[in-house]
């Protein structure tokens, strides 16, 4: 394993037992992720990619192989990992700044150590001045922004987020997804990003795995060297256009 | 529509009302045990004393209070148990089901003879139909959490423990107060129809005896009162369920639903 590799997974099976009979949800899944990459995962329904998250973070152990994150084999629920789901998952109860805080407050942590930090993030997610608002006061978008904050407070060197901004209209997803990169420039974490949409895989990706369903199986892996910082502009390139259409091309042929 | 005007109207809509009622009254002159009129209400709270008033709506509204909070105390614990142990669930939940399918009601009288005629029983009824509606949504509340809230204390290392203070407990406030709202109409009832099968004191027993006598505007004052309890006890719940949960969505329909 070359030691830039910070996201080592191997043969990677996992088999549900459902009422009517088990059901192979990933099959013989295997890849590399490298310090500092923003790799996405790209497929339909179906194949396995919300498995393959769950796993990802410990919170699912496979029924074979393994999944090695800096160095260490992952076997129970990883506490330092970013996590950001499809829903914002707030807590409607808190306000922004609470919901930012909560891996704090619920690790036990010194909130007071933390602050500064939470406040930080909530304005490099663009919502300063929201701090005190709650989740019902907040649009979809900002609450998802809130999510975002709270799974980098403890300053994780790893991302996982499982389709972030699925549930957002198309503007806020485009808005989002340069935002997104923009805070990935600062520190440069190693993300594990999962879409549905060929489109945001390509602007967000260094590399774009290409999952087929039923089982949940790699089709393919490819790297994604447009030039960084994109913007709008990237999205209107011939290269993109062609990687857009390759994967279209993958994708197809599979279904 | 401005706050003033939602005040202004309902209240001048019930005065029509009243003024027609009257109206009615003083032209049809219907008997007095058939019809009475709001005037011939308002002098039975003139001529009957107030020391009678005080002992038969403090023994109804003592009885009702009781129950009701006795029932709130319970069917939190309830909800507590079902949820934190596998064991308390599988004991409890099909005996929970059964009886709420019985109408609590029925068992008055059975009530009435195990325990007495005393204010006791009228407890008892009170407490066993406001005890459901507690633990059900409790339960509910406590239960209704997204999974990737739970993925994520998992991912904390959160003990069962905590996440109950913290996360449940919260969760489950809507949903306890909804509950609480609908608890607090069905004790009143209860005390009521508990005091009707079988007590010599309350509000319910002055209606049994003014309806006895043909004593209708006693027994419509009798109702009056208790409409006036009932109200303020529903309204008291939701003043307290606006000032303990800041975060969430007051708007007027929450209320009309929790009615239903």
């Amino acid at each position: 394993m070359r030691n830039d590799v910070y996201i080592h997974v191997n043969q990677l099976t996992h088999c549900y037992q459902t009422r009517t009979g088990p059901v192979l949800a990933l099959e013989d899944v295997a890849f590399d992720v490298e310090k500092g990459e923003f790799f996405v995962i790209l497929g339909p329904s179906g194949c396995g990619k919300s498995t393959l998250m769950r796993i990802l973070s410990g919170l699912l152990q496979p029924t074979q192989g393994t999944v090695i994150v800096n160095g260490k084999p992952v076997v129970h629920p990883l506490e330092r990992v970013g996590i950001v789901f499809q829903q914002p998952v707030l807590l409607k109860w808190c306000t922004a700044l609470d919901n930012v805080l909560l891996p704090i407050t619920a690790l036990g942590l010194p909130v007071k150590d933390y602050m500064g930090k939470a406040l930080e993030l909530i304005e490099l997610v663009g919502l300063a001045g929201f701090e005190k608002k709650y989740p019902r006061e907040l649009s979809g978008g900002m609450q998802q922004r809130v999510s975002i904050a709270r799974a980098l407070v403890l300053d994780p060197d790893f991302l996982l987020m499982d389709e972030p901004f699925g549930a957002l209209d198309a503007i806020t997803r485009d808005v989002m997804n340069e935002e997104l990169l923009k805070i990935w420039h600062d520190k440069k974490q190693t993300i594990i990003f999962i879409t549905h949409s060929i489109n945001e895989a390509v602007f967000m990706a260094d590399k774009i795995m290409v999952m087929s369903p039923r089982p949940g199986r790699v089709s393919l892996t490819t790297p994604i060297k447009l030039a960084r910082p994109r913007t709008v502009e990237t999205r209107a390139c011939a290269e993109f256009g062609e990687h857009v259409v390759n994967l279209y091309n993958v994708l197809e042929m599979k279904a | 529509m401005s706050k003033l005007k939602r005040v202004l109207i309902p209240l001048m809509t019930f005065i029509v009302l009243i003024a027609v009622w009257q109206i009615l009254v003083n032209v049809l002159k219907p008997p007095k045990f058939l019809l009475p009129g709001p005037y011939d209400i308002v002098k039975v709270f003139k001529t009957m004393s107030l020391e009678i008033w005080q002992k038969h709506i403090g023994f109804t509204i003592q009885a009702t209070l009781l129950g009701f909070l006795t029932a709130i105390a319970f069917g939190v614990i309830a909800a507590v148990g079902i949820v934190s142990s596998e064991f308390i669930n599988a004991a409890i939940t099909p005996i929970l089901v059964v009886l709420q399918v019985i109408p609590k009601i029925a068992f008055a009288p059975l009530l009435l003879i195990w325990f007495g005629a005393g204010q006791f029983s009228i407890i008892l009824i009170t407490f066993l139909v406001a005890f459901f509606p507690v633990v059900v949504n409790m339960t509910l509340g406590l239960n209704e959490i997204e999974p990737e809230l739970i993925d994520l204390t998992r991912c904390y290392h959160m003990s069962k423990m905590r996440v109950l203070v913290k996360i449940r407990f919260p969760n489950a406030m809507p949903y306890f107060f909804s509950g609480v709202k609908v608890a607090s109409t069905l004790a009143v009832i209860g005390a009521i129809i508990g005091e009707f099968v079988g007590s010599n004191q309350g509000l319910g027993y002055l209606i049994i005896i003014a309806n006895n006598n043909l004593n209708t505007p006693l027994a419509m004052a009798s109702i009056l009162v208790i409409s006036i309890f009932g109200l303020l006890l529903y309204e008291i719940t939701v003043i307290l369920e606006r000032i303990s949960m800041p975060w969430k969505d007051s708007s007027a329909d929450s209320n009309l639903k929790s009615l239903s």
